[in-house]
């Protein structure tokens, strides 16, 4: 009893999965991949270019939250943000790119079901803790066919440890800006039923990359994580697992509005949970069914108080509910053909400060996908899934994907394959009047019409209303079509190497437009499906193995353009300054930057050690993006001159890992050594930091 | 023609040429970039006027004169004439850089006919951002001005930045009580139209 009592105030790590075998240092085909297919395949079958981040790559970089890990990945961008004490919360939030589409264009799922609570688009990754985590799948490319709205450029999905045998770990760090880390899982396993749990708090005091602001540039936070995993075995054929989650966390918010001295102040509380109960049953080898259900919140609730009379000066919030009943069928008739059908019931609520009143969206979807092994070494895939729903125009969305096996050590893949992104809330919904600035209305296009701009007319809030407005119509979703052709070497044992190129044709892009204006000269918006862009480029991975150390070096080139945009150039329309007070010159093709916040080189290279008796390990990684452009100061839409540039930003990270004994094992690390910071364009990225930490795992 | 006939005949046109730009063009027009801090509030408060022949602030005092060609309030204008004031200004915009305006039209400058019908639009000559609540000048837009006294005139918008009242710039959530201009002005002041 004492030693369990000193479990529980000891905290740590888990040591256990550092001693057993992973396959950090030991890949190999047989390892599986369930996201590409929906089903469990061997990565050597995968007809789709994919990553996987595993549990002792997160554990040896020393990463805490989602973007920690995810940012080190090639290919992988994330966009800047400090959480919930920016106004309107997460709008900045840290995001993520996936061949150079947008974050509001990449699905994140949790165990296989999609998480919800974006903000402008943005799903904020520091909301979830990586120490529940077994592995990351990241897929690129489109998987609307299988996954629906939202997987253009990618699925990213997080994989938590399943619930089975028994053990327990804990663990505590800290470091600078006092970030503090404690947490603690462990599983209960008794007959047919297991039990997990995890519990994690994570908080900091905040940091300043700009010291003449009175403002923090990340301000102090705190968040508690929770889930709770159940599953129990019927009979050999049925098992039950619900997964749970639960998430709270507060951000202060503190401002100097237009004064040097901080006057307004309040905070930001999230708040999401789900539940998610799947029943799986296996009639036989060939046939096998799940039952997914899933219930989901999410709230974003942010006040500002005045200091000196505490008035209030800005309330906003945000709340989302998602449910879905689903079922998937996988059938395989003969060893060379695997059916996969499925289909399932959305409703998903939401409701705003800024919107008229609460709104509903109910949405019906059935996929199916055929794997045919033609011949010995060659696999087709074929996929479809239709999406039906109440709000805006439905969509479907095929796939065609092929795996050909030259020989032992060359492997080709291509695969096409259509993505849409759902038009999201604002842009259906939104019914909002900025009074206190601009004086400007945008209006979703579900709560716009035309009767409704004249009466605004006749009331005298509009002088005009502009031809565009008879544009607004109902929204369709935006789409994309993504082709992708690889291959990946493993011409020596220890040396592997990927090679993918990528394009997606991206059409529908969902923008507002000016569609009447106020009596006070300000404008009127409204949301259309109108902008149209591409991403291509190539993405390199090598990975190679000496002794103990794993040697990883990435790198992808990326090529973004907004196709209107080009044409206009072409056209002569387009003219742009090379100084900010310099004279406007005709923009040419190759004065053309791309879309903002892409970089069009990214590498890495990551090295991992482990010494032969596990005591010893170490990780030192570099990651590096080139410059890119964040804003258009001379209105031509893109970043020409050197002003609207962030400069490239090298990060180097280490840490090191001493194993005490069986149980204990210590962990001290260092993050952006060489203290690369950019206060304004990358606000997420702190100064040179550290961090120590001690871990404990026991396990029957 | 033989080669004489045609070299003769291009130097006539150089020599008649430029003999006729000596003579409509005395004075070149003065171009100037100045900043100009204006009310960033949308709603209501006061314009802030400009003149283009001292390229310069005019106070409020005058607003009822035709000592200011021009008035700007967060990023709404007016011009002064008509429905704005007692002069005889009109405004147009071109698709063209600064540079290449070389000579001010006759005809087509437009006017605030009412309150609420301006001449110049906030969609005629920048794109604006809700998000970071920024807009951006288009570069490659002038504006031609005839002015209040007849008169013609230049212009283009460098920037435009949020602002407090001593003109730093601000970023959200501060809002700006200013609007930081800078314009670049050229005022022909013989009376001809060519700058």
């Amino acid at each position: 009893m004492k030693k369990s009592a000193a479990i529980l105030i000891t905290f740590l790590l888990r040591i256990s999965a550092f001693a057993q075998s992973d396959t950090l240092f030991n890949r190999t085909m047989d390892e599986i991949v369930i996201t590409a297919t929906r089903t469990e395949r061997k990565i050597g079958n995968v007809a789709v270019p994919f990553n996987i981040v595993n549990k002792k790559t997160i554990q040896l970089s020393g990463s805490l939250r989602l973007n920690d890990i995810l940012q080190e990945q090639t290919g992988l961008q994330i966009t800047g943000g400090t959480g919930s004490n920016a106004v309107g919360g997460g709008v900045f939030g840290n995001g993520v790119q996936l061949q150079g589409l947008s974050p509001d264009h990449t699905i994140i799922l949790l165990d296989g079901e999609p998480l919800i609570g974006r903000q402008g688009g943005v799903m904020d990754l520091s909301r979830f803790a990586v120490g529940n985590i077994r592995k990351i799948e990241i897929v690129k490319g489109p998987s609307s066919s299988l996954y629906g709205s939202d997987a253009m450029g990618g699925v990213i999905n997080i994989i938590t440890e399943p619930a089975k045998g028994n053990n327990f770990t804990a663990g505590v760090r800290t470091g600078s800006f006092l970030n503090t880390d404690i947490y603690t899982s462990g599983n209960i396993s008794q007959n047919k039923t297991s039990l997990l749990y995890f519990l994690n708090r994570n908080s900091s005091n905040g940091y300043e990359l700009n010291k003449s602001s009175p403002e923090k540039t990340l301000e102090p936070y705190f968040n508690y994580t929770g889930q709770l995993k159940l599953a129990h075995q019927f009979s050999p054929k049925t098992k039950l697992t619900t997964n749970s989650r639960l998430f709270y966390g507060l951000q202060q918010s503190r401002y100097a509005i237009n004064s040097s001295q901080l006057n307004v102040t309040g905070d930001g509380s999230t708040k999401d949970f789900l539940i998610n109960p799947v029943l799986s049953h296996r009639f036989n080898n060939r046939l096998q069914t799940n039952l997914r259900l899933m219930a989901s919140g999410y709230s974003f609730t942010q006040q500002l108080d005045s200091i000196s009379n505490n008035k209030q000066y800005y309330y906003d919030r945000f709340n989302q509910g998602f449910y879905r009943a689903e079922n998937q069928t996988d059938f395989s008739w003969n060893t060379n053909n695997t059916l996969t059908i499925g289909g399932g019931f959305t409703l998903q609520t939401v409701n705003t400060t800024r919107y008229s009143k609460k709104q509903e969206q109910q949405m019906w979807h059935g996929f199916a996908q055929h794997e045919w092994r033609a011949i010995k070494n060659v696999i087709f895939i074929s996929g479809l899934r239709y999406d039906y729903n109440t709000d805006f125009a439905s969509r479907l969305s095929p796939k065609v994907a092929v795996n050909y096996a030259i020989n032992e050590k060359i492997k080709l893949i291509a695969s096409y394959g259509a993505g849409f992104k759902a038009p999201d809330f604002r842009q259906l919904y939104l019914n909002f009047t900025n009074n206190a600035a601009e004086g400007y209305s945008i209006y979703g296009s579900n709560e716009f019409s035309i009767s409704f701009l004249q009466q605004q007319q006749n009331l005298g809030f509009i002088s005009n209303i502009l031809p565009s407005a008879n544009l607004i119509t109902k929204l369709k979703p935006e789409i994309s079509d993504g082709f992708n052709i690889g291959t990946t070497l493993n011409l020596i044992a220890s040396l592997k190497i990927d090679i993918n190129m990528f394009r997606n044709d991206v059409n529908n892009l969902i923008n507002y437009i000016p569609v009447a204006t106020n009596t006070n000269g300000s404008s009127v918006f409204s949301y259309i499906n109108i902008n149209r862009a591409f991403t291509q480029g190539v993405e390199l991975n090598i990975s190679y193995k000496i002794k103990m150390l794993q040697i990883s070096g990435g790198y992808q080139l990326l090529s973004t353009g907004d196709k209107d945009l080009l044409q206009r150039i072409k056209n002569n329309e387009v003219y742009g300054r090379d100084k900010i007070n310099g004279a406007a010159r005709l923009m040419t093709k190759s004065d053309y930057s791309g879309l903002l916040n892409r970089s069009k080189h990214q590498a890495n290279l990551r090295l991992f050690w482990e010494n032969n008796d596990s005591k010893w390990n170490a990780s030192l990684r570099f990651i590096y993006r080139s410059r890119f452009g964040v804003t258009d100061k001379d209105g031509n839409g893109f970043a020409n001159m050197e002003e609207e540039f962030a400069n490239g930003m090298l990060q180097t990270n280490m840490t090191i890992g001493y194993q005490l004994n069986k149980s204990f094992g210590l962990q001290a690390g260092v993050n952006n050594i060489l203290n690369h910071i950019d206060s304004s364009n990358l606000p997420n990225i702190p100064g040179i930091n550290w961090f120590l930490g001690i871990h404990y795992s026991i396990k029957k | 023609m033989n080669k004489r006939n045609v070299i003769f005949a291009v130097l006539m046109i150089v020599v008649f040429a430029s003999c006729k730009k000596d003579k409509t063009d005395p004075t070149p027009s003065k171009v100037d970039t100045k900043d100009f801090l204006v009310n960033g509030n949308p709603a209501g408060g006061n314009y802030n006027f400009f003149s283009f022949e001292n390229a310069a602030e005019v106070t409020q005092v005058d607003s009822a004169s035709t000592k200011w060609d021009f008035a700007i309030r967060f990023e709404t204008f007016i011009v002064n004439s008509n429905a704005s004031g007692p002069g005889n200004a009109g405004v147009q915009i071109f698709n063209q850089p600064f540079d290449a305006i070389t000579t001010a039209p006759s005809t087509s400058y437009r006017y605030d006919t009412t309150v609420s019908q301006k001449a110049i639009k906030g969609a005629d000559w920048y794109t604006y951002n809700p998000t970071t609540r920024s807009f951006s000048p288009i570069a490659g837009k002038t504006f031609v001005f005839r002015t209040a006294t007849g008169k013609y005139a230049k212009l283009e918008m460098i920037s435009a930045d949020p602002a407090d009242d001593l003109g730093n710039p601000v970023v959200p959530p501060t809002r700006p009580t200013k609007i930081k201009y800078k314009i670049r002005v050229a005022y022909q002041g013989d009376g001809s139209q060519a700058f």
